[in-house]
């Protein structure tokens, strides 16, 4: 189920262009936003939201275009904004209790959602203190809290790690990968973090300069091209040889790595690619460890995608 | 040994977040979910004291009068006939300017310094929903603190006999205090929202607000005392337009004092009460709907 698409979307800011033509599918599941600052995730998220119209194109969110109906989408969908100013003498039951109700919960249901949500992020001890005396930490998990109270199709998610340690961070995406694994909730996180990113999504939208510059499934974008990651236990360099005398590049990395360049990326080249290191370790006689397709980090693809190369050491002398 | 009988249909219900499969109210209850929360918030409901002080001491002081007019009517109502006149046009200006004051900005600018309204926003409330239904709840709390007096007191002196003749003229008391209260609360609440919108900070939006319905009322008075300026430079000033409309709603006959705005033609006091609410409230929803809210 497509949960936001968008064709040839424009937004301008007086003379500046913040979105050029977006066309974009984001689906179920935990998706990446992802863009340098100005790229236009704001703005796209303000789309999305319905609080801005757009200048040209179509969009659909939840199968409704939130120009015309903004208030409707915007009740079936969460957000938690990137800041963490929050009313500090409100407790954290009220506030979510309270947003929980202008997204049209009943009164009794609202406080009691509320008091559920906290739970399950972690305040339940913690609900009836004043959000004023709470650390940036729980000011995260109270943001999440009534953005996921309502049990919205949609959160959207600003920066949901910002200011948290190593540990707290864990344990937020965590959170955020059980909304969508275990309570159905689809997630869209705008975020600078590709780590966290890479490790919580199951696509990305990467935005440049107002553009869609690369959007997919994040195991298939960071998917290499075309190549082989091959472990043995040892002999790696024999394996290469082998690899080479069959018409294949290949590199031994220490003696349990072995890279292999598929002659192209479509699938017929692959699967020889493949079973040319069937054969070799067979004739070898090697003991495998592993074959994997060669792998790409998210960061690679992302500085790929915003016109850096991706490793700055091949354009040196 | 427990011999309970409702043992047998005794349940355990799982607790915990899971998908939500109740009823969803539709997306236009967000006005009144707003609306009552803030009638409460103004109150100071679940408020530090700071908060809570305000709203009592704005009631306090627009209701202190009429409660000792109650308490004196109840005493001394056996000496002789209470003249109702003298109480019927008693309209609580001080309480309604210290609210509008002092309530307000802690309303609507704390929304905006404390991120809430980058919540509310991103809810079923566009801007101007959310603002409407801020606009109200000071409106509905101001209609409150200029209406309750008059009907106590319409109440009060009726009882004792010194108070509307008829039934009839009692509704008509009601309507015409009505009439009054929200001749009275119309303004401010224009005025202070739309202080509030243009002025980032509720400590400068409070200044504001209360050199705004101060001030003007000095110099125009000033004028039509010390100057002899005609009355109707009265318009000018949006406090004594909506506390002369006030007045006039009860139909007593005007003292034409220096310095009011008895003089001016009731036809243009309405037409400036309405112009400046027209006004205010539209450079509030021009504001709003231009704010940059933080996300």
């Amino acid at each position: 189920m497509v949960i936001v698409e968008s064709a040839g979307v424009v937004k301008r800011f007086g003379s500046t262009v913040a979105l050029s033509g977006v066309d974009v599918s984001i689906g179920e599941g935990v998706t990446g936003l992802l863009g340098a600052n100005g790229a236009g995730k704001t703005t796209l998220l303000t789309l999305v939201l319905g609080l801005r119209n757009r200048d040209e194109g179509t969009m659909s969110v939840l199968g409704v275009d939130p120009d015309i109906a903004g208030p409707e989408v915007r009740q079936r969908l969460g957000f938690a904004p990137e800041h963490h100013h929050l009313p500090g003498d409100m407790t954290a039951a009220d506030l979510v209790a309270h947003i929980a109700r202008l997204h049209g919960l009943p009164r009794v249901h609202a406080t009691q959602r509320a008091s559920d949500t906290l739970w399950e992020v972690g305040l339940g001890e913690e609900r009836f203190r004043p959000i004023g005396t709470m650390s940036t930490g729980q000011r995260q998990r109270v943001k999440l809290a009534q953005a996921v109270a309502h049990h919205p199709e949609l959160v959207i998610l600003d920066e949901p790690t910002d200011g948290l340690d190593p540990m707290q961070r864990t344990d937020m995406l965590a959170l955020i990968s059980r909304l969508a694994t275990q309570h159905g909730i689809n997630v869209l996180i705008s975020s600078h973090h590709l780590q966290e990113v890479e490790r919580v999504c199951t696509s990305v939208v990467m935005l440049d300069a107002g553009r869609v510059a690369r959007a997919g499934q994040v195991s298939d974008l960071t998917a290499s091209e075309a190549g082989l990651v091959v472990e043995v236990y040892e002999r790696a360099a024999d394996l290469a040889t082998a690899l080479e005398a069959a018409g294949l590049t290949a590199r031994a990395e220490g003696d349990e790595v072995v890279r292999v360049a598929a002659a192209s990326p479509d699938p017929d080249s692959e699967s020889a690619c493949a079973d040319a290191v069937r054969d070799a370790v067979a004739d070898l006689e090697l003991r495998l460890r592993s074959v994997l397709p060669e792998h790409r980090s998210l960061a690679e693809v992302f500085s790929a995608s915003q016109g850096e190369p991706d490793d700055p050491a091949a354009d040196a002398p | 040994m427990s011999d309970w009988a409702g043992g047998q249909q005794a349940q355990i219900f799982e607790g915990g977040f899971r998908p939500y499969t109740g009823p969803r109210l539709p997306s236009q209850q967000s006005f009144r979910s707003l609306y009552t929360y803030s009638l409460g918030r103004l109150l100071g409901r679940k408020r530090r004291f700071r908060s809570k002080l305000i709203g009592l001491a704005s009631f306090f002081v627009a209701w202190i009068r009429p409660v000792v007019l109650i308490f004196l009517a109840t005493l001394f109502s056996e000496f002789g006939e209470l003249d109702f006149d003298t109480v019927r046009e008693y309209y609580p200006e001080a309480g309604v300017v210290l609210f509008c004051v002092l309530a307000t900005p802690l309303l609507l600018n704390t929304d905006r310094s404390s991120g809430l309204l980058s919540l509310y926003l991103a809810s079923p409330l566009s801007r101007r929903r959310y603002l409407n239904a801020q606009a109200s709840s000071v409106f509905t709390l101001l209609f409150a603190m200029a209406l309750v007096p008059l009907l106590a007191l319409g109440i009060v002196y009726t009882a004792v006999g010194s108070g509307p003749g008829h039934a009839g003229d009692f509704v008509i008391f009601c309507l015409r205090s009505g009439a009054g209260a929200i001749s009275l609360a119309l303004v401010p609440t224009a005025l202070a929202v739309a202080i509030c919108s243009l002025v980032r900070r509720a400590g400068l939006a409070i200044v504001v607000t209360a050199l705004c319905l101060l001030v003007p009322a000095g110099i125009t008075g000033l004028l039509m005392v010390e100057a002899g300026v005609a009355v109707e430079i009265g318009v000018l000033d949006p406090m004594r337009l909506s506390q002369s409309l006030a007045k006039r709603s009860q139909a007593l006959p005007m003292n034409d004092t220096s310095g009011t705005l008895d003089g001016m033609a009731t036809w243009l006091v309405v037409l400036a009460n309405l112009a400046w609410a027209a006004l205010l409230s539209g450079v509030a929803h021009w504001r709003y709907g231009r704010l940059e809210v933080e996300r």
